[in-house]
């Protein structure tokens, strides 16, 4: 057996006892939160002052920033036009692996587009790079890191969809699954640099195509707003000490204050910008704003978080359609709301486990035609590979 | 190659083979339609459709509980995603070097192989060739329905060969299942009762 149930069993009682009191006090710290929003709703200039005062004195401040509508403002989506055109970019990746025979790593893409009101089928590009060889090794030896290969599977996601938003019919928004923040590791490295850079080109040139581009988050963690209100609880002394991991309203997700707020589908919440340090790197037209939206249906609400830039944000009849176009995507899965075309660019881009053992079939194959030494995998992985069914000794 | 393609081999046995086919091919193939797979020159399989299967997936049945599923995404899910739909097909005879038999092939077809559907001059020859040996593989398939194939099978046939100027072969087919169901009673009521209203 591979786990001892009996042990497990014995501490569930303990284990229950213990979240039924983190979950009491989680509440109690969502009721303060909900009272400090209706609190300070619509006093903007106050939190602006104590937000910019906490910028000051606070080196890593991350959290949201209010930008003119009340912050618990409810706003309706906007009616829907007959056509539109909606893109969504996924990826996957196959990371390099000292494990497996050869060093090699593939970066997959997938973009569809649909053009709503055509009643024709989606376009779907899907593009699969084998990385250069030596590309798989880093300047300091060894293999590139996750964090390397999924910054540029990032940024290859957008760039791919941007190629396929030529002569797109407007209103056209393109989505891509998560915020639009590069916020992989290592931030620090100057491959990193590079990346941010072309990126930064990449939404200029969607907002120059006029084609909106939006960060769809699902069951968000994030607790920007809440960030935001700590702040109105503290002195300027209590801000001088000021620590991001000691949080007071640690726990709670801007989730749990805006589903109180936002019981219709359609509805979104007040746009934030988001204050960051990596979110200093998009600057005016680029800064990062975010909404949270309900795309559940009557009586049975679902809050996504969704991220537009600057020059999005701003045309508010624009972000009117979003939030309609958004939910009209989440409301054709049905009971599990999720848009439906960010979903079907997964499923294009996805690399599954046998596709990763063909392709390092083919490598190996074309090695061993020419003459190129390939080695055996570790025997961590072999064994790991094996069928995991357990047998008993039958003797 | 005459005939309209209908989808390519996914797998195969001496007695039937598995057709898989794009949502916009399911068109054409019907229960019951005469089949042929071309392999080598000269040689080919011929099988009738008994089984028409779409499978369903992890995405389709989230899409079901939707209210309202937009033409697009209707479209998506027939033209674009893997949609498996799988067309069983049981073998009844072959042709070589010109010469049809009602025997079981000697080989089967391989994998990817295109199969199309018979055209009326393919399903005259291949249905006048011998003394309609094939219809003993129909018989035998019990797990089939094999009164609604049979039925399907011969209004095909019947109006192929009148087409041909060959108005006794109706006749004759239901003769030879007289004589080859006469163990069968109850169930040769049935097909005589469905060809009637053939």
């Amino acid at each position: 057996m591979p786990v001892n149930l009996i042990d497990i069993q014995k501490k569930l009682t303990e284990f229950s006892a213990q979240a039924g009191s983190y979950e009491t006090t989680i509440a109690v710290r969502q009721d303060e939160l909900t009272a400090l929003i209706k609190k300070y709703a619509n006093r903007l200039d106050e939190v602006r002052a104590r937000f910019d005062r906490a910028a000051e004195v606070v080196p890593r401040l991350r959290c949201a920033v209010p930008v003119d509508e009340p912050l618990d403002a409810v706003i309706p989506m906007r009616e829907v036009t007959d056509a539109y055109t909606v893109l969504a970019a996924d990826g996957s990746q196959i990371n390099p692996s000292r494990h497996t025979r050869v060093p090699f790593c593939v970066i997959n893409i997938g973009v569809v587009k649909m053009q709503v009101g055509s009643g024709q089928a989606p376009e779907i590009v899907t593009q699969s790079e084998l990385l250069d060889y030596e590309g798989v090794f880093a300047p300091s030896g060894g293999m590139i890191s996750e964090g390397n290969v999924a910054l540029m599977r990032d940024f290859k996601e957008r760039s791919a969809m941007m190629e396929m938003a030529e002569d797109v019919q407007q209103p056209a928004m393109a989505m891509i699954d998560g915020p639009l923040e590069l916020i992989r590791e290592p931030r620090e490295s100057a491959g990193f640099s590079k990346i941010l850079d072309q990126y930064l080109d990449i939404l200029k040139g969607y907002r120059d195509r006029g084609l909106s581009l939006l960060g769809y988050i699902d069951k968000s963690q994030s607790d920007l707003v809440g960030r935001l209100l700590e702040l109105m609880t503290m002195s300027d002394a209590d801000l001088e000490d000021y620590h991001q991991r000691e949080r007071k309203f640690a726990g709670v997700g801007d989730l749990h204050v805006m589903s109180d707020l936002l019981q219709n589908p359609g509805e979104r919440s007040a746009i934030f910008a988001i204050h960051s340090q990596s979110a200093q790197h998009f600057q005016n037209d680029l800064a990062l704003h975010f909404f949270y939206l309900n795309v559940g249906k009557v009586g049975q609400p679902h809050l996504a978080r969704v991220e537009v830039p600057q020059w999005v944000a701003v045309d508010r009849d624009f972000v009117g359609m979003l939030q309609g176009v958004l939910t009209e995507q989440a409301k054709v899965l049905g009971t599990r709301p999720y848009p439906y075309l960010l979903h079907r660019a997964h499923e294009e881009a996805l690399v599954t486990l046998s596709e990763h053992q063909h392709v390092e079939e083919m490598i190996v194959a074309e090695f061993e035609r020419r003459g190129i030494p390939v080695d055996e995998p570790s025997y961590k992985q072999y064994h790991k590979d094996l069928p995991t069914t357990k047998t008993r000794y039958k003797g | 190659m005459s005939g309209i393609e209908i989808g390519r081999l996914l797998r195969s046995g001496t007695t039937g083979f598995v057709v898989g086919c794009r949502v916009n091919q399911l068109d054409a193939p019907s229960l019951g339609a005469l089949v042929r797979v071309p392999l080598t020159e000269g040689y080919q399989v011929y099988g009738l459709i008994t089984d028409i299967h779409i499978e369903d997936d992890s995405l389709v049945r989230q899409l079901i509980t939707a209210e309202d599923v937009p033409e697009e995404v209707l479209r998506d899910n027939r033209e674009n995603r893997n949609v498996p739909v799988e067309i069983g097909v049981l073998t009844l005879g072959y042709e070589e070097g010109g010469r049809i038999s009602h025997l079981l092939p000697p080989r089967p077809p391989l994998s990817l192989d295109a199969i199309y559907l018979c055209t009326p001059e393919e399903v005259v020859a291949f249905t006048s060739a011998g003394r309609f040996g094939y219809l003993r593989h129909i018989l035998q398939d019990e797990d089939k329905p094999v009164e609604e194939l049979l039925a399907a099978h011969l209004r095909q046939a019947k109006a192929a060969q009148e087409d041909a100027g060959n108005e006794d072969w109706f006749e004759a087919a239901l003769s030879e299942l007289i004589t080859l169901m006469r163990d069968e009673y109850q169930q040769l009521m049935t097909i005589l009762s469905v060809a009637g209203e053939i």
